[in-house]
């Protein structure tokens, strides 16, 4: 798979995903029965609605746009071929984050040296030189702490903060319950605290410094 | 009695959905309140770490790949019929080369030899289950392809007609031990 080449990269506020609570599911299910009866055109608005958060959730697991690219274009080869098998008995984004948080764990899994959790001291190897460009070096650390988090502590709280999910649709995508969600993505947080904590900047003082609790 | 809250209920706390009884509880522990506070300064930091973020003909670009990825995927899937129709001219190739010799003189070829069709397309022949089959029905392949009237095997192949490939796979099937397909 090639990537795109993304010369210009610029920072944008992170708007929140738009799921499909905000959204009409009819708008979806059209489209997936006309992918369903073959009709391959049907898919575009599909990818066209939701490539911006699948790519951003495939960022906040790879931390790099090449890989992003890669994997975004990945889940929506699955989607297209596994759209078949698509019920419709969840939002077709529901179904669609799960395939991408699977195809995230599958790629870091393959790469043994990004699996290393909070304690791996090695940063950034792999990060591209484009990925640099105007990047906020708090944001970055964020970033990478969060790609650093255990597995289901980070798809939580990428799904939840990120993409910007219900407990309940996060603990639709993972298998598991909404306590469970709430629990890990408190867990999250405070490792996520943690980490910064140790690895410098997060030394620097919070952005709503009276309330550290150190 | 209770010492302290679970982290669901303090991921309440922190959304601002947990019930009184877990609120005055954090508010009089100072350990649960330390954690809600770091949680809360870790959520403020999440929501500075924007994803930078493509230039937007980036997006046009996606979706071009998708759609001839998709293009190309199906293509992989449609490969039965192909493999089905050179697994035919293959079993007429063995055929051929198997019986010529005895059964059907044959001119010898007076032009360079054409080269294959897509035949490619066949597994190789350690691991084509078909080939012993195919083998077996070998004579009748050679009675059905008009051999005498092509120069080579190829040629003899590719230019049968759509009734003389219909008549070729009546025999292919006829000939098939039962329950095997090719």
């Amino acid at each position: 798979m090639t990537s795109i080449a993304a010369p210009f990269l610029i920072l944008a506020n992170d708007e929140p995903a738009r799921v499909s609570r905000f959204r009409p599911r009819e708008e979806d299910r059209a489209a997936i029965e006309a992918c369903q009866r073959g009709e391959r055109e049907a898919f575009d608005p599909l990818v066209e609605r939701y490539q911006r958060d699948v790519y951003r959730l495939c960022y906040r697991y790879v931390n790099n746009h090449h890989d992003a690219s890669d994997l975004a274009q990945d889940v929506f080869l699955k989607a297209y071929r596994a759209i078949g098998r698509f019920r419709g008995d969840s939002a077709f984004s529901t179904w669609l984050y799960r395939i991408a948080v699977n195809t995230c764990l599958n790629f870091r899994a393959a790469r043994k040296a990004a699996s290393e959790e909070l304690k791996d001291d090695v940063a950034d190897a792999g990060r591209r030189v484009d990925d640099r460009m105007e990047d906020d070096e708090l944001s970055q650390q964020v970033r990478e702490a969060v790609s650093r988090l255990p597995e289901k502590q980070r798809a939580t709280l990428i799904l939840k903060i990120y993409n910007d999910l219900t407990h309940e649709e996060v603990a639709q995508i993972l298998g598991s319950t909404v306590g469970t969600v709430k629990a890990n993505l408190f867990h999250a947080l405070g490792n996520l605290r943690k980490a910064m904590a140790d690895t410098g900047p997060g030394k620097r003082p919070a952005p709503d410094a009276k309330k550290t609790g150190d | 009695m209770w010492t302290h809250v679970s982290d669901a209920a303090l991921m309440d706390v922190l959304e601002g959905a947990a019930g009184d009884r877990v609120r005055d509880h954090v508010a009089t522990c100072e350990r649960c309140r330390a954690r809600v506070e770091d949680a809360r300064i870790a959520l403020d930091w999440t929501a500075q770490a924007a994803v930078p973020e493509p230039v937007p003909s980036y997006w046009e670009v996606f979706r071009r790949r998708v759609a001839r990825a998709l293009v190309e995927a199906p293509a992989a899937r449609s490969r039965r019929p192909l493999w089905v129709a050179a697994a035919v001219a293959g079993a007429a190739m063995i055929a051929v080369l198997t019986v010529r010799p005895a059964a059907v003189p044959v001119a010898p070829a007076a032009t360079q030899v054409a080269p294959l069709p897509a035949w490619s397309a066949l597994p190789p022949a350690d691991e084509d289950p078909s080939l012993p089959i195919l083998e077996q029905v070998a004579p009748t392949v050679a009675a059905a392809t008009p051999a005498a009237l092509c120069s080579d095997v190829s040629e003899c192949v590719v230019g049968l007609t759509d009734d003389e490939s219909r008549a070729l796979a009546d025999a292919l099937r006829a000939q098939l031990p039962q329950g095997s397909t090719l």
